[in-house]
């Protein structure tokens, strides 16, 4: 008799433990997916959600404030989403803040991710829809990658092969990094072309007020004279 | 009990070898079904064995505890260790506590849990009833005015279903210490961390059907324990037998049912 | 046979009014398992107070017999009277009432393994609320200190020996006051001197509980102690009956056999 009851007692602390483990468990992770706490629910009209799924996490921030709640198709060229987030957290979240759609790391889960609006504007309210954007879907960033490393590709070649005629002295641009004499000539070339040019300008300016001048007046003599005759 | 068998097969030639199979196939299926019937309908009639219960309960849970936490505990320890070169061959070493408890929780806590407990309670229910049938006890308890089915079967399976889904959350508890243990044997990963990623990756969807699937494996060990040792007509050889059937059908039934409530899932989750 | 079964009801009907007197009234009684046919429209009464021995050979089915008595067994066909009541026709509450009135010795004891002797003799009553916890445990000391076992009652059967073991297993059945006892061969396995202890035991159940009883048994030293009145088992029927001097001096050669 004694020992059945000592049995009992240690059933008892037995299944306590179990079930207080489980429910443990259960609020730790209702308490992750904010099922307990306060919440607001946000929406965005997007046209594609490339595969984000009811209980994926919102971000902000790098945060994670809150669920995607419910996603619902509303016509064949949109997708609402109904985000359920952390009361809290509301208060950074301007009226102008967007929406996107991004993952995880490379092969992660999908997640909302909010953009801080603008200071100064009001904060969302409750049943607020927020601007979204276009999420980049995975397929196009690789495309794009493919292209961009394409061209990369082909920068990389002309470089190459650029750095190799310049390196063996061919053509103006080689003659320029790789002969010195040259360069100095040129150096005094240029020297030499300033100065001339400073002379050439004053010159020029000279000859052309002479001729320039002489040729306008004869001109308008001409002209005049013309005009006389005519008359 | 062979050679009667033998004898039936030889009987029953005309029919080609698979009639004698097929039949005691489907009849087992329909005693098994008629058993589960009856177990049903006397769940809820009187006498309720309350305290017959209890100490059933004590044994299937308590004493299984040391087991199934032992198993437990090196089910993650192993699990973790041989994922991590799948998992660092992808640089995603990171993801170990959280993949690791992915699989317990849904998985492999459960099942393993489920087929410890088949092999131990399972043939102990088998043997016990077994012998208690070959030994007339259960007769005498029946002449005695009070139902054998209610004190013996209804008792047992009542236990081995309330108290396997209560193991397999210390199994699942223990094997996450575990594979805490082997994450840290190389790369050191705090408390605080593992924790977080093991929450993090877990929801909603990956604990409740796996708990609610340990209510069935526990009910399939009582069960076909119970039908294999009751109805056990083979005498002292009967014993062995039952015991020994009653481990192989559970565990089959064990994974059949996972497989359905994988389906189940799959589909409502 | 036909005709002597026919016989058999008809004066069946007759006795009606004084079926009453009867403990147990067996008529006609058959079962079988699959080919294996043990019962043959078997005849059999037990007068109330009488000590009523059967004999037969191991498999005659005398055991089969007797569990078709406590409804452990179903005939397919037959009529059974147990205490003026039909078993055959009755259904769980009143066949377990019915059970309680009757006391069965099993061939192994059948005591309950994993319980202490003790709990093993309050077993039967756990289902009566009106019996206090109390009253129990005298009944207990009561029907143990009739079998003589008063100090093993903390033991568990595994401790007993076989004389023991089939003591408590009495004592176990005694303690719902039975008014009809069936014991399935008390003294097979014992030795000479246990063997007669027991059967000592028997006419003691008797005279202490005034129980009618049926002793099935093949050892005819515990005949000689307890029977009033002897039956024959062969081939599924009553072959003869009588008292353990008729029988002595029978000349069928079945029954010569034990007496030798
Ligand atoms: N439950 C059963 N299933 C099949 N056959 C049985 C069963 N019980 C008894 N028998 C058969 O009935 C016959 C009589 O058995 P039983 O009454 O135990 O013999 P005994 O007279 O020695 O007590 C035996 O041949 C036995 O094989
Ligand atoms: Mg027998």
């Amino acid at each position: 008799m004694k020992n059945n009851n000592r049995n009992k007692i240690k059933l008892g602390i037995f299944v306590t433990i179990g079930l207080a483990l489980f429910i443990l468990g259960i609020y730790l992770i209702g308490d992750k997916q904010k099922m307990f706490n306060n919440t607001v629910t946000i929406s965005g009209i997007f046209k594609d959600v490339s595969g984000l799924q009811v209980g994926n996490n919102v971000r902000f921030s790098g945060i994670t404030i809150g669920v995607v709640e419910n996603i619902e198709i509303v016509s064949d060229s949109a997708v609402r989403v109904d985000f359920s987030i952390d009361e809290q957290t509301k208060k950074f979240i301007k009226k102008n803040a967007k929406i996107t759609i991004g993952s995880d790391g490379l092969m992660g889960n999908k997640v909302a991710i909010i953009i801080p609006g603008t200071a100064g504007n009001k904060e969302i309210q409750d049943k607020d829809f927020l601007i979204t954007t276009v999420p980049v879907s995975m397929d196009e960033i690789l495309a794009k990658l493919k292209t961009t490393s394409n061209n990369a590709a082909t920068i990389t070649d002309d470089l190459a092969a650029m750095t190799h005629s310049i390196r063996s002295g061919k053509g103006t641009v080689g003659k320029l990094f790789m002969d010195t004499v040259f360069a100095d000539n040129l150096d005094k070339t240029l020297v030499n072309i300033k100065q001339g040019a400073g002379g050439f300008k004053n010159n020029m300016d000279a000859a052309s007020d002479n001729f320039l001048l002489r040729g306008f007046f004869k001109k308008k003599k001409k002209n005049r004279e013309k005009d006389k005759e005519k008359k | 009990m062979d050679s009667s068998k033998k004898k039936a097969i030889h009987e029953d030639e005309d029919n080609g070898p698979w009639f004698p199979m097929l039949f005691s196939f489907f009849s087992e299926m329909t005693s098994l079904t008629l058993f589960t019937a009856k177990y049903c309908k006397n769940l809820f009639i009187p006498p309720y064995e309350i305290n017959e219960l209890l100490k059933q309960c004590y044994f299937v849970g308590y004493r299984s505890l040391p087991l199934v936490g032992i198993t437990g505990f090196i089910m993650g320890l192993v699990l973790t260790i041989q994922s991590r070169p799948t998992l660092s061959e992808f640089g995603a070493e990171s993801w170990l506590p959280a993949m690791v408890a992915v699989s317990i929780i849904r998985e492999i806590g459960p099942v393993i849990t489920a087929l410890i407990c088949a092999g131990k309670v399972g043939s102990g229910i088998g043997a016990e009833l077994a012998s208690m049938r070959v030994t007339e006890q259960i007769d005498a308890m029946e002449v005695s005015g009070i139902n054998p089915f209610n004190y013996i079967v209804v008792t047992r399976i009542l236990a081995t279903t309330l108290m396997l889904p209560v193991l397999v959350v210390f199994s699942d508890v223990i094997a996450l210490a575990g594979s805490f243990l082997a994450v840290n044997i190389n790369g050191e990963v705090t408390f605080t961390l593992f924790f977080s990623q093991v929450i993090d990756s877990l929801a909603f969807s990956d604990v409740f059907p796996s708990f609610i699937k340990t209510f069935f494996f526990g009910f399939a060990i009582g069960l076909i324990g119970c039908y294999k040792g009751y109805n056990t007509d083979k005498g002292t050889e009967g014993v062995g037998l039952s015991a020994n059937s009653a481990v192989v059908l559970s565990s089959l039934l064990i994974f059949v049912m996972d497989m359905i409530a994988v389906q189940i899932t799959d589909l409502l989750f | 046979m036909n005709d002597s079964n026919s016989d058999k009801k008809k004066t069946n009907e007759t006795d009606e009014t004084s079926a009453k007197e009867f403990a147990i009234e067996i008529v006609d009684l058959h079962k079988s398992f699959k080919s294996n046919r043990v019962l043959k429209g078997l005849n059999l009464v037990l007068a109330k107070g009488e000590n009523l021995v059967v004999l037969g050979k191991s498999g005659t089915g005398k055991s089969v017999l007797i569990k078709c008595v406590v409804g452990l067994i179903e005939p397919e066909e037959g009529s059974l009277t147990v205490l003026g009541e039909n078993v055959l026709e009755l259904k769980d509450k009143k066949l377990n009432d019915l059970r309680k009135k009757v006391g069965f010795l099993f061939q192994s004891a059948a005591l309950y393994d994993s319980m202490t002797v003790r709990e093993n003799l309050k077993f039967p009553l756990r289902t009566d609320p009106s019996i206090e916890e109390d009253e129990k445990e005298a009944l207990v000391k009561e029907a143990l200190e009739n079998v003589g076992l008063l100090d093993a009652i903390d033991k568990m059967p595994s401790e007993l020996s076989g004389g023991m073991r089939k003591r408590v297993g009495l004592a176990r059945t005694l303690i719902l006051k039975p008014a009809v006892m069936l014991y399935d061969e008390p003294t097979n396995g014992l030795d000479p001197i246990t063997s007669r202890e027991i059967s000592k035991l028997i006419t003691d159940v008797r005279e202490k509980y005034k129980t009618s009883s049926i002793i099935i048994t093949h050892d005819i030293a515990c005949a000689k102690i307890t029977a009033d009145r002897i039956v024959v088992l062969k081939d599924g029927v009553c072959l003869t009956e009588g008292t353990f001097e008729e029988l002595q001096n029978s000349e069928i050669p079945e029954v010569r056999a034990y007496f030798e």
